[in-house]
């Protein structure tokens, strides 16, 4: 249950990738967040294969995943990730430069739980970045008093 | 065409009948062309395009019906018209009539040269028809070539078009992707610099990062402007059925809580319905009223004018402001790319409003203007052009 990350970041821009654990550092989440740079090196850890498959076992508790990566882009990731048993839920916002319409309505069909707009404004989406961490780590761990959570694979948890 | 002579073939193996028919069809629309052989006939008939052939029938070396045949088989000669010349009428009315209808006739000997004339005649203004008609078939065989070939070029031309509109579609996203990011960094890294720097700054460098923040948000909006504007060259038009007035309504709510506060007196006139795009021309009411809302700012009344007339092939709609107005020379400027008449720190604004208005206006086959004088007030016109008949035509009941 415990896993060494609760979050996992998934941008190919350094800068960017430095912005968002500034704004998760004000959470002291930094410290919890593992920050690949493309789909593929992602993919491979989730999946505990490759070149990461003597990781520590466990999932993050959310996937910041950028949409415009060299290589496999976010769209393309997010739908391996909800296509695989093993991953497909885990809650995962999409990181992206546009507002259009037309690419937030293609996150969600592909089934994203958030899209962040990365907008001009810094304060703006660095605040909308804390508030899904919050929100997705809060809604992974079991209310208190409650009864520790059952020991099965996420494939046979109904939503 | 019909003063130049046709040609027509007078075959027969005695020089006296030849010189007979000639007397009898001679005539300035008649070029006639001797040949007292099949041999001779034959040449003729492949050198020049003949009206007709007088033919005899009984020659010595090949008879005229065997001639007759020869004509008939080879391409070039099958569609010449033939009237035999008989001293058999009886005997060779039954050969004469197996080459079929129209092309074919038949005259006894001695014939009478007025029947001859006339049977002549109808096959020379045959001939003259066809060649019309043939003319006139070339002639259309032309125009179709040319029009295929120009909707060949067309449908090229729509493709590259597509191709040429996907290309760009593809760019404005890099664009808006790729020119945001370093700005949002520069943005980001100047938070992160004053919270690590914080109270260490020195007074006037900390005076210089909203500065750094406020030059990055306006630059970001000059991003997202462009990108509208080209969008809104680009993007279908969606013609509709628009309710101007409603338009103006929603525009007026939208902007507002931008006014609460201010004396604002608006003047709305009736508007009739349009054909248009509801989106872009929301966006026209959109700009031109918020114009009008900004430049007239320092007014204690504001007074904002929106109305429409009827005039041939178009109607004119206009907002009219009592605000700071403008210098009339620069009125063209008014409607460019990122062109701005006043400092930005009087009214805020990156000067693509305009630009996008004149752009929604042309695409609608209408016509964006301004009149004005320096703070005396300006007006905007745009115009749209009348529906056509059938539109206007009440639909049956």
């Amino acid at each position: 249950m415990n896993s060494l990350y609760r979050i996992l970041v998934v941008e190919d821009d350094p800068a960017d990738a430095l912005l968002a654990l500034q704004a998760l550092k004000e959470l002291e989440l930094d410290q919890e967040t593992l920050v690949l740079s493309d789909g593929a090196q992602a993919l491979d850890w989730l999946r505990a294969r490759g070149d990461r498959k003597d990781r520590p076992p466990g999932q993050p508790s959310a996937i910041l995943l950028d949409v415009k990566m060299p290589g496999l882009n976010g769209f393309e990731v997010l739908e391996q990730i909800r296509a695989d048993p093993a991953l497909r839920l885990i809650p995962v916002v999409m990181l992206s430069a546009s507002g259009q319409e037309r690419d937030v309505r293609r996150a969600y069909e592909l089934g994203a739980n958030g899209y962040l707009i990365k907008s001009i404004d810094y304060h703006a989406s660095s605040a909308s970045l804390r508030a899904f961490a919050r929100f997705f780590i809060q809604a992974n761990e079991p209310p208190p008093g409650c009864l520790p959570p059952l020991r099965t694979t996420p494939s046979r948890v109904l939503l | 065409m019909s003063n130049t002579p046709v040609n027509i073939l007078l075959v027969d193996d005695e020089a006296r009948n030849l010189d007979a028919l000639e007397s009898i069809l001679e005539s300035p629309e008649h070029r006639l062309v001797r040949a007292q052989n099949a041999d001779e006939a034959l040449r003729a008939l492949v050198k020049d395009t003949f009206a007709l052939l007088v033919l005899d029938v009984n020659m010595p070396d090949m008879s005229g019906l065997e001639l007759a045949q020869l004509i008939k088989q080879r391409k070039k000669t099958r569609r010449v018209p033939i009237i035999f010349l008989t001293a058999y009428y009886r005997e060779d009315e039954h050969i004469v009539q197996g080459y079929g209808a129209g092309a074919v006739d038949y005259l006894s000997k001695p014939c009478n040269p007025e029947v001859l004339r006339s049977k002549v005649a109808v096959f020379v203004d045959l001939f003259r028809k066809t060649i019309a008609l043939e003319a006139e078939v070339e002639v259309r065989r032309l125009i179709e070539r040319r029009v295929r070939e120009l909707n060949e070029l067309l449908s090229k031309r729509v493709t590259e078009l597509g191709a040429a509109n996907a290309e760009l579609e593809t760019f404005s996203y890099s664009v808006s992707h790729d020119l945001r990011a370093p700005l949002r960094q520069v943005s980001g890294f100047v938070g992160s610099l004053k919270k690590a720097a914080g109270d260490d700054l020195p007074p006037q460098a900390a005076e210089y990062l909203p500065l750094i923040q406020d030059a990055v948000i306006r630059m970001g909006r000059l991003i997202d402007d462009l990108l509208e504007f080209s969008r809104v060259g680009r993007t279908e038009l969606i013609e509709e059925h628009v309710n101007q007035l409603a338009l103006v309504e929603q525009a007026r709510q939208m902007l507002q809580p931008g006014a609460d506060g201010r004396t604002i007196e608006w003047q709305i006139q009736p508007l009739p319905e349009v054909r248009g795009d509801p989106a872009m021309l929301r966006q026209v009411w959109a700009t031109l009223l918020d114009n009008a809302l900004k430049f007239t700012r320092p007014r204690a009344t504001a007074r904002i004018e929106v109305g429409f007339r009827s005039e041939p092939g178009e109607r004119v709609f206009y907002v009219r402001d009592n605000g700071v107005g403008f210098d009339p020379q620069y009125t063209d400027k008014l409607f460019g790319v990122f062109q701005r008449l006043h400092g930005r720190n009087e009214f805020e604004g990156t000067g693509i409003g305009l630009a996008s208005v004149r752009r929604i206006i042309t695409r609608h086959g209408g016509r964006a203007w301004a009149e004005g004088a320096p703070d005396a007030g300006a007006t905007i016109y745009f115009t749209l052009p009348q529906p056509s008949e059938t539109q206007t035509a009440p639909p049956p009941s």
